[in-house]
């Protein structure tokens, strides 16, 4: 135990003598995270400014309700709108969705005012592109003014129906005064509900704000990918050793070949699960992203991921005959394991067959234990089918490695 | 040998498919004594000591180090021995010191003791205050010398040294000499293996001749010269020679062997004082445009001449074309 523990020490005593790995190793991926989880982060635009969309609009109204209803969505501070003019208009903003020219269009019909003075029911016209989401959010907000519109519509008609039911028909200064009054009130009262519903957060997790989304995906996805790219790196050190015979003297002193073995696993799995505790300390104190409920989920999750990793690195190691290849064998393995297994984006987002491949690696399952525990809220049973699979991982790429390890 | 030898080598043959690197191998050597292999590249030497450092298994024969089988007890016996390889075996990147605290725990040694053996081995090899620098930073002979010292350690039984001096310049190889002598005068066993003659003839008490995996003459200086029974040797550095005049030499009942080399000829001489006019007459009268001519006492190239009718340094320049 003690030759393990010695070769093992050694060999992170030669790995912290290289600057430029311990550069890749805390560093890199403390950048990488703070870029990729700024751009996460939602927003767009800079500056809290809220986020506009474009919609089409075909005005096609006689009356003046049309105009009213544009200007209380312009209001809204979420819609630009987009005029169609001419002739046909309703036509025209019809073949400009359907051409993909634009993704969303409200068309207004030409009785529009009249049908509402004559208090008959009234539709108007959304076209939307499918293949585009802009399309959803300006229906919602179109929906929600029209919604507050039609509530200021009944309250008037409510109060001048009560009014001709006690004093008979209002005059019609006396109609429109209460007309005025009543939209107003409506207006400010819906600004501030009586009715809302309260979310209290409530054990460990709560906090008065909640993580950035952003490094929320981004911490434990640069923690996987740097623990991968850094780990496979590692396997040009075993060829260097290799070349320059540090391997064979070690057989000539009195250590067993299992304990050289070993202790090259050992200290590469201890480096991947001190780079991967760094990165998770970092990643709670600098970005505030929430772990998830166990520590102790994470520390396994963890733990079989780093050692499926110092197994695929040692067995690359022993396969390649040059630190040359070894170190572009490490990359290509690692960037593409990183794109298939949701590293980059999540799986959830990718076709079927991309998201079965990306179960066929590491880094797949890794990333579903990471997203069970930090945000779907499990504890470390809803975890255990991932870190069963990373464990059988790590067992068969170490008895590859023991297989093919060479010393010369 | 009256007393027991501390390595002892039966028969030992190592194949590699139809290769045979070493072929029915067999030699003892005694506690305190030099022993030299010495052969030309390719002979066999390093598989010799892989074998006998445990790291390669032989096909047949035995090899043991203090009794001790090298391939039944493997663990044991590299706890016996210290091996300094050709190459500069060490960690670059750490300092002196570092290597040889690691190097000290593979052998079992802990804590002050490995400090202390340390602290003496840097003395030793004159290294004490460039111990906290990088071996990276040294110069080609100082890290030979801690690659030395790494072997040290654990005063092992026996030390290996395997052409500790290939590649190096003719001060630094003097030093490294220097100080395996000094370490055999304190006690030290050393094997050691070199294609250099004149290594061999200044370190080893006795010397095995290996060729083509045999080992082909083992003894003394003296009495591996006085067995090709030549009582001196003819160097004639010379251009315009060829074979006639050569076979007419060798053909001579005074000489017992006579080779070319790309600058000139080697003769030994079995008897007669008087043969050096014969030899100059005869390569003149042949056109031979001689530059000079050595007359010397028979050497380890000697043997080496007479045993396989080639100069050594021209098996070695063969062997490394050939690789």
């Amino acid at each position: 135990m003690r030759t393990i523990y010695s070769i093992a020490a050694l060999n992170v005593r030669v790995l912290c003598s290289d600057r430029s790995a311990l550069f890749w190793l805390l560093v890199m991926p403390i950048a990488f995270t703070f870029v990729a989880g700024i751009a996460f982060s939602g927003g767009g635009g800079g500056d809290d400014a809220p986020v506009r969309y474009a919609l089409t609009v075909a005005n096609m109204d006689e009356g003046g309700r049309g105009e009213e209803l544009l200007e209380a969505i312009v209001q809204s501070d979420e819609i630009d709108l987009l005029m169609v003019e001419g002739d046909g208009p309703d036509e025209e903003a019809r073949l400009l969705i359907e051409d993909g020219d634009r993704s969303a269009a409200l068309v207004i019909p030409r009785d529009y005012s009249e049908k509402l003075s004559a208090q008959d029911p009234v539709e108007l016209t959304f076209h939307r592109n499918p293949e585009r989401m802009n399309p959803l959010v300006t229906r919602q907000a179109v929906e929600r003014v029209i919604a507050k519109l039609n509530a200021e519509e009944l309250a008037e008609r409510a109060i001048v129906d009560a009014h001709e039911s006690v004093r008979g028909t209002p005059p019609p200064a006396k109609e429109l005064e209460l007309a005025q009054a009543i939209r107003a009130f409506v207006s400010e009262e819906l600004e501030r509900p009586s009715m809302t519903v309260a979310v209290e957060r409530l054990g460990r997790s709560a906090r008065s704000e909640m993580p950035d989304m952003g490094f929320q995906h981004s911490s434990p996805a640069m923690a996987l990918m740097f623990i991968l790219l850094n780990g496979l790196m590692l396997s040009s050190m075993l060829v260097t050793e290799r070349r320059e015979k540090t391997l064979a003297r070690l057989l000539t002193a009195p250590v067993r070949r299992s304990e050289i073995v070993i202790a090259n696993l050992a200290w590469r799995f201890v480096v991947g699960t001190l780079q991967l505790w760094f990165l998770i300390g970092f990643g709670a104190l600098a970005f505030g992203v929430d772990w998830g409920d166990s520590m102790l989920a994470l520390a396994i999750v963890g733990g079989a991921y780093v050692a499926a990793v110092a197994g695929l690195s040692v067995l690359i190691g022993s396969l390649s005959r040059s630190s040359r290849r070894a170190e572009t064998l490490s990359l290509v393995l690692s960037l593409t394991m990183c794109a298939l297994g949701g590293l980059w984006w999540p799986l959830e987002i990718t076709p079927k067959a991309y998201q079965t491949v990306g179960h066929f690696i590491p880094t797949g399952w890794a990333m579903d234990a990471m997203h069970n525990l930090m945000s779907r809220g499990y504890s470390l049973s809803g975890a255990m089918p991932q870190v069963l699979v990373l464990l059988g991982f790590a067992v068969v790429f170490s008895a590859a490695a023991v297989a093919a390890f060479r010393y010369e | 040998m009256s007393v027991e030898p501390i390595i002892r080598v039966r028969n030992l043959v190592k194949r590699y498919g139809e290769l045979v690197a070493v072929d029915a191998v067999s030699f003892e050597v005694a506690k305190g004594e030099i022993f030299g292999l010495l052969g030309p590249n390719g002979a066999g030497k390093t598989t010799i000591i892989s074998i006998l450092s445990c790291i390669t298994s032989p096909t047949s024969g035995s090899a043991s180090i203090s009794g001790i089988d090298v391939v039944t007890d493997s663990l044991t016996a590299r706890s016996r021995i210290g091996v300094v390889p050709q190459e500069i075996a060490l960690y670059a990147t750490l300092s002196a010191r570092e290597n040889l605290m690691f190097w000290g725990r593979m052998y079992g040694l802990r804590d002050r003791t490995l400090a202390r053996r340390v602290d003496e081995l840097l003395d030793v090899v004159q290294l004490s205050d460039r111990a906290s620098n990088r071996i990276d930073t040294f110069s080609g002979g100082m890290k030979r010398r801690i690659n030395i010292a790494a072997g040290l350690l654990h005063r092992p039984d026996v030390l290996f040294l395997d052409e500790p001096t290939v590649g190096i310049d003719p001060s630094t190889r003097r030093s490294i000499l220097d100080l395996v002598k000094k370490l055999n005068t304190e006690g030290l066993t050393v094997l050691y293996t070199t294609h250099y003659l004149e290594e061999a003839e200044f370190l080893c008490d006795r010397v095995g001749i290996v060729d083509k995996g045999k080992m082909i003459a083992v003894g003394t200086r003296d009495e591996l010269t006085e067995s090709i029974g030549a009582t001196g040797v003819i160097e004639v550095r010379a251009d315009g020679l060829d074979d006639a005049v050569v076979d007419w030499l060798a053909s001579l009942p005074e000489i017992s062997q006579a080779a070319r080399s790309d600058d000139g000829l080697t003769l030994n001489v079995v008897r007669g004082a008087n043969l050096l006019p014969t030899v100059v007459d005869r390569l003149t009268s042949s056109g031979v445009d001689i530059h000079s001519v050595d007359v010397t006492v028979p050497n380890l190239e000697s043997v080496f001449l007479h045993l396989t009718g080639k100069r050594l340094d021209e098996e070695n320049d063969e062997n490394n074309r050939r690789d």
